[in-house]
């Protein structure tokens, strides 16, 4: 009798954990979360994402072992975390620092939440990734990854790298910089065009904004950005936004800024439809820079800087 | 008053509420990366200034060095296209040269006898840059200036046998070290780490928080555990738009400019401590140097340091800081 109710309860743990895995592997696929990606509401979805992640981070407890299905949440977060948290935030001005901060510590650590379940994705498929960079040592950490690893070594890097951006106080998270900048890398050595130039994108902001002590470089700012350009054709706003927000304002020339902010405007969202809320996004963003210039352009007469 | 007075009073009277009076707009140039320890303190007292001065005075706050270094801040001050800045001692000493002497090798050695001796010289730098155009409304303390090299450093000599890093932009400090036996390799900080990698340099003089964040303690990865020199700084307003203030709520903006300068530089100090920290954590070996050692960089500093560095600092000057400081020895002995 023990034995029957054993091989019942075993067969029905069994199916429970095949149709979470299922479920994990539907959800965790790109054209799962494109339901999100090529919707053209951002309130609809900044609405919807919270239970998304709840949902796949209660899929993600009953199926620890899914690389996929942790990738999927981790990527969610970040997101989420990123258009909703970090971006309105940014965007308060000091009369409104309290909040501002609360926002920012919050995003950093949802940033770090994405991050660990990344982590964990990749310790699945090579048991000795955490070993290594716990050690400081990411070329041994990488040697054994491949083009499979991809989307996992850029989104563990975007978490980690965005959860600095929150907290540039954080001593650690700012050692921890050439982690990201490695795990890049090698993304463009698996795939120059992965995710339509986001490799790119990732280094126009990071050689553009980066002081050149840190490794700042504008001729490999501009490099990426028309990489990136290239490898989406020009319809994502995005790389525009990045090299207006680094280059030109540590430049602080105007006019290529203004130019560079319009170009993107100019992009219709319905084009791509695969990165039609990114671009909504981005555009939102691009308006309020646009019209908040004079916070980050020191002259007065903007059109006529060189 | 008639119907019609009246209207027109009230008019006149509505029009006048609707035009407030011009907000002073004082735009400040920091090198402090956004988002940084300083960076926040600049933010809240932008936020502080304009409740204070219930929106009479704004604070517009240009980090990340868009404004230029030191001297180009400088520059642009003397000429209004910025009315503030904040600024290390080095930028501050171009001002007014005599700063330097509070922030000599070897000379000041402890953050008791740094505050005790600034705040004793603070009136007389305050009103000398206030000659020069320049009204001071925090001072602070940055940090300990540390060696960082790819081999240990104990005693002179072994600075000696390694190239060393140095700002160019000073070449009477690169002549007095080239005179003193060092070998010098004259660079701009972003050279640092390229330098580093290729061998041209291989150390350089920089508080713990600037070698974490600047990632240079992962190839110079010995820090002398001696104190080299104090970095000091502080946030400087062009006086021609600080005069256009009413006196009353100048004082009051002072006041408060002054506390953030505070908090900021123990928020500054707590990095640092957390720098060195987990620098040692990835690495990074801290040489302890006895007194002995310490000695003979004494030696060495004072030997040529008054007569060749300091020739053009005003020596009256000089002797004030001396006596303070040797005050204060007295007084904690």
């Amino acid at each position: 009798m023990i034995f029957v109710l054993y091989i019942f309860c075993f067969i029905g743990c069994s199916v429970k954990k095949v149709a979470i895995d299922l479920i994990g592997s539907a959800l965790s696929k790109e054209k799962g979360s494109s339901v999100f990606s090529s919707d053209d509401d951002p309130k609809l979805i900044g609405d919807a994402l919270p239970f998304a992640i709840k949902l796949y981070e209660s899929l993600a407890a009953n199926s620890p072992k899914n690389p996929q299905l942790l990738l999927a949440t981790g990527k969610a977060i970040c997101m989420y975390t990123y258009a909703y948290i970090q971006l309105p935030a940014e965007q308060l001005s000091y009369s409104n620092l309290e909040e501002k901060e609360k926002s920012l510590k919050r995003a950093k650590r949802l940033y770090l939440r994405a991050r660990d379940y990344i982590i964990r994705a990749i310790s699945l498929k090579h048991s000795d990734f955490v070993y290594y960079i716990k050690k400081n040592d990411i070329n041994s950490a990488l040697r054994k990854t491949s083009p499979k690893d991809t989307s996992y070594l850029y989104w563990l890097a975007i978490s980690w790298m965005a959860a600095f951006t929150c907290d540039k106080s954080d001593i650690e998270l700012m050692v921890d910089i050439p982690k990201s900048v490695a795990f890049v890398h090698k993304v463009l050595e698996f795939n120059p065009k992965y995710n339509y130039g986001s490799a790119h994108e990732f280094f126009i902001s990071y050689y553009g904004s980066m002081p050149e002590a840190m490794g700042g470089n504008e001729n490999k700012a501009r490099e990426h950005f028309a990489k990136a350009i290239e490898c989406s054709q020009g319809k994502k706003a995005s790389p525009y936004i990045a090299l207006a927000t680094s280059v030109c304002v540590k430049n602080q020339n105007y006019n290529e800024f203004k130019s560079l902010l319009q170009t993107a405007l100019n992009i219709n969202p319905d084009i791509d439809p695969e990165n039609r809320l990114l671009n909504i996004i981005s555009q939102q963003k691009a308006k309020w820079l646009l019209d908040h210039a004079e916070d980050m352009f020191i002259s007065q007469e903007r059109d006529t800087l060189p | 008053m008639n119907y019609k007075n009246f209207i027109i009073t009230l008019l006149f009277f509505s029009l006048l509420l609707s035009f407030p009076s011009k907000a002073i707009v004082i735009k400040l140039g920091s090198l402090a990366p956004q988002g940084s320890p300083w960076d926040k303190g600049l933010q809240k007292l932008a936020y502080e200034w304009e409740k204070i001065s219930q929106g009479e005075v704004i604070l517009k706050v240009y980090s990340g060095g868009v404004a230029g270094d030191e001297a180009d801040m400088i520059r642009k001050m003397r000429i209004n296209q910025l009315n503030a800045a904040g600024m290390t001692g080095v930028g501050l000493s171009r001002i007014f040269p005599e700063i330097i002497t509070i922030q000599l090798p070897l000379f000041v050695q402890s953050n008791e006898e740094l505050n005790y001796v600034l705040s004793k010289m603070k009136p007389t730098f305050d009103k000398e840059l206030e000659k020069r155009g320049f009204k001071v409304i925090i001072w602070s303390f940055v940090g300990w200036v540390h060696f960082f090299s790819k081999k240990p450093v104990i005693m002179p000599e072994d600075l000696k046998a390694q190239k060393f890093f140095i700002w160019g932009g000073d070449p009477d400090a690169v002549m007095l070290w080239k005179e003193s036996g060092f070998h010098v390799v004259p660079l701009t900080p972003s050279d640092i780490m390229p330098s580093l990698q290729s061998g041209m340099i291989e150390a350089f003089s920089a508080t713990p928080l600037s070698a974490a964040s600047y990632q240079w303690f992962g190839i110079a990865k010995n820090m002398c555990g001696m104190k080299w020199a104090p970095l000091i700084g502080g946030i400087v307003v062009n006086t021609s738009i600080w005069n256009k203030l009413d006196p009353t709520l100048a004082t009051k903006l002072e006041a408060v400019a002054q506390q953030i300068g505070e908090e900021m530089q123990k928020e500054i100090l707590k990095a640092d401590e957390e720098a060195l920290n987990i620098m040692k954590k990835y690495g990074l070996s801290v040489t302890n140097v006895p007194l002995s050692a310490k000695e003979a960089w004494i030696k060495l500093v004072n030997s040529n340091l008054e007569t060749k560095y300091l020739k053009n600092i005003n020596k009256d000057l000089f002797e004030e800081v001396k006596r303070h400081l040797n005050e204060y020895r007295k007084l904690n002995k």
